[in-house]
């Protein structure tokens, strides 16, 4: 059982090179347990991480542990407790379905029969159970990519580093897949995290967001927090979007004293200093502008918005 | 479909030995190499010189038992490579060169026939075992889990050393025993117990160098047509070598030699090519002689013995830092 105090992954002033090019520095990090995206654009960094953390890769400087345990030392107890979905189109040339997650459970540590007994399990689990029989070499993508979800939850590991996992699944798989990832945190307590450039699933089933740009990481926070809205307010949209009833709307928003801007671009009213429960003052405004609403909701700041601030900012900075 | 999905199951249960998870990677190996129709009838058609080796000692002990069947066993002698003068003490007193024929008949049964198998068999396994997985980049699978680079080897070299042992070690030892069967002296036994030991180290001089530098040949490509090319290249290059240039030297030596035929006769059979050590199939032999007691003198094998440690190691090595450089790329 993970404990919820305790941070599954803690990284202090971690500093990894290549030669004379440094992949990481000065990354520190703690990743408390729920689903935590690790975002960054290509190069930044995520995959040199993951590999540290899973113990691949030895680091030069600083000092990390993996659910208790301390890397470089306790590099078999990681990967004992820890599931890895690797990004690359990778497989076990030769072996069926069943046969690559047996084998992988194997590796794992589980007993020769209860390791095929998972195997089943966890492959009807990734929904690939029909073709279990087949050769993994004429697998599709997306199969595969489900084969290495299976592969990564065999032997039910109390974290799992899933790099890229819905990558070749068509969106009705993709839905289920994160589904799948969100059920085995909220329901089996594991901890997730996820490296991925696709957003919206970050949006969907992650609780906290970690963005890494030119090997430092630069932001951590909850995904909630990140997108709060700097100051408070609605978004409004007409049905009605001539410019007659847009400046009647405002000239009524105004008289009732209600702080607003309007996106040209969107079509689009935001007002400030109201929270989506005391919308009545919108409503009264529409009725007396004759206007009619059609949308209405928070305002947030998109999760876009924040990760290419912050990638322009590591750009700025670099320069 | 399952008739009734349970979703997501934790799993509580005893993990096995984390030191013993290679076995798992040999089992996998030999399993998914038995696949192959080829390799099995191969492996058939390599028990067959156990046969003919078999009959080998029959003939020896029907010599020791009854005269007249001598001098076929001394064709056997010789035809199993074993000096001239060995051959000549065997035919006066067979049971007092037990021990030696029965030394001479194991090391030519490991260094002929099956060393012609060995580059066979070894083609057929070795060359997908680490290339297949550096193509498809199983490696990332397999270190996913607790597995460390040198379990890895480990596992892989067990594979080809499974088959190597399935195709000499185990008809050798069975040939001592047909050989303990045919005799009909109580003291075969005591005179020859240690030969099983023998065997058995001369199957790890044997499988060492043959499995890493195999690996090796693996590890070097993604493609394994490239490794098993590499393989009987290193094989081929090393006879041709060897034979031309000891060709040129024995011709050398021949016309340096002045005096009479019996000097000239002398000279051409006690030559001894110093060339050996370019070609793997002779720097075997020569060591595996030695394992078997076959070399009057034991300092002739210590340059042989110096290049298997020196090609295994640095095979070894290679492997190591091949699959490294993949996992840090």
């Amino acid at each position: 059982m993970v404990d919820i105090r305790r941070p599954v992954i803690s990284l202090c002033n971690i500093t990894k090179r290549y030669g004379r090019r440094t992949a990481l520095e000065d990354v520190t990090l703690d990743i408390s347990p729920g689903i935590t995206g690790l975002l960054g654009p290509n190069g930044s960094g995520k995959s040199t991480l993951i590999k540290c953390l899973l113990g691949l890769l030895r680091f030069q400087a600083g000092s990390a542990s993996v659910l208790g345990h301390p890397l470089p030392a306790g590099m078999r107890a990681i990967r004992d407790d820890v599931g890895y979905l690797p990004e690359d189109d990778c497989f076990l040339a030769g072996l069926s379905g069943i046969e690559s997650v047996t084998f992988l459970a194997k590796l794992a540590g589980l007993p020769g029969i209860e390791a095929l007994r998972r195997a089943h399990e966890v492959l009807d689990y990734a929904d690939i159970a029909d073709e279990r029989y087949r050769e993994v070499d004429g697998y599709s993508t997306g199969m595969r990519q489900k084969l290495k979800f299976a592969s990564a939850i065999v032997h039910d590991p109390q974290l799992l580093i899933l790099d890229e996992p819905t990558t070749g699944l068509d969106p009705g798989q993709r839905t289920s897949l994160l589904s799948k990832i969100k059920t085995l945190a909220v329901e089996h307590n594991k901890s997730i995290v996820i490296s991925t450039h696709i957003l919206n699933d970050v949006r969907a089933i992650c609780d906290r967001v970690a963005i890494m740009a030119k090997g430092k990481l630069r932001l951590t926070d909850s995904l909630s927090k990140l997108t709060r809205p700097v100051r408070p307010g609605v978004s409004v949209r007409l049905s009605d979007e001539t410019e007659d009833a847009t400046s009647r709307f405002r000239e009524q928003l105004d008289s009732l004293e209600v702080q607003s801007d309007f996106d040209v671009a969107k079509n689009e009213f935001w007002c400030y200093g109201i929270d989506s429960e005391a919308t009545g003052v919108i409503w009264k405004a529409a009725a007396e502008a004759g206007v009619t609403i059609s949308h209405l909701s928070e305002s947030m700041n998109s999760l876009e918005s924040v990760f290419f601030n912050v990638i322009k900012e590591a750009g700025d900075a670099a320069a | 479909m399952p008739l009734h999905k349970l979703g997501y199951q934790s799993w509580t249960g005893e993990k096995s030995s984390p030191w013993l998870r290679w076995i798992a990677i040999a089992i996998m190996g030999i399993r998914v190499a038995l696949r192959s129709t080829w390799l099995n009838r191969t492996l058939i058609v390599s028990w067959i010189p156990a046969l003919a080796f078999g009959v080998g000692f029959f003939v020896y002990e029907q010599s020791v038992a009854r005269p007249e069947m001598r001098e076929v066993g001394g064709r056997i002698l010789i035809l199993a490579g074993a000096p001239f003068e060995f051959v000549q003490v065997a035919l006066q007193d067979p049971s007092q060169v037990r021990h030696e024929v029965w030394s001479a008949l194991l090391m030519g049964f490991f260094r002929y026939p099956q060393a012609v198998m060995l580059v066979i068999v070894v083609a057929m396994i070795a060359p997908r075992l680490i290339s297949f997985d550096l193509r498809n980049r199983g490696y990332l699978l397999y270190f996913s889990k607790p597995i460390a680079i040198w379990e890895y080897i480990l596992g892989k070299g067990c594979v080809v050393g499974f088959f190597l042992i399935s195709f000499t070690t185990l008809p050798a030892l069975a040939l001592y025993c047909i050989g303990l069967g045919f005799s009909s002296e109580v003291d075969a036994f005591s005179n020859t117990w240690d030969l099983p030991f023998r065997v058995l180290v001369a199957t790890i001089v044997l499988c060492l160098p043959t499995i890493s530098v195999a690996l090796a040949c693996s590890a070097m490509t993604i493609e394994s047509r490239y490794a098993i090319f590499g393989w009987f290249a290193m094989w081929a290059v090393g006879w041709v070598s060897f034979f031309a240039l000891s060709i040129g030297d024995f011709s050398r030596t021949m016309r340096d030699t002045r005096g009479t035929d019996e000097q000239e006769m002398a000279a051409a059979f006690g030559y001894q090519s110093k060339w050996e050590l370019v070609s793997p199939y002779h720097v075997l032999g020569r060591v595996q002689q030695w394992v078997f007691g076959l070399l009057p003198d034991s300092a002739i094998v210590l340059p042989h013995l110096f290049v298997l440690i020196v090609v295994t190691v640095g095979s070894l090595l290679f492997i190591y830092y091949r699959i490294r450089s993949r996992l840090v790329s």
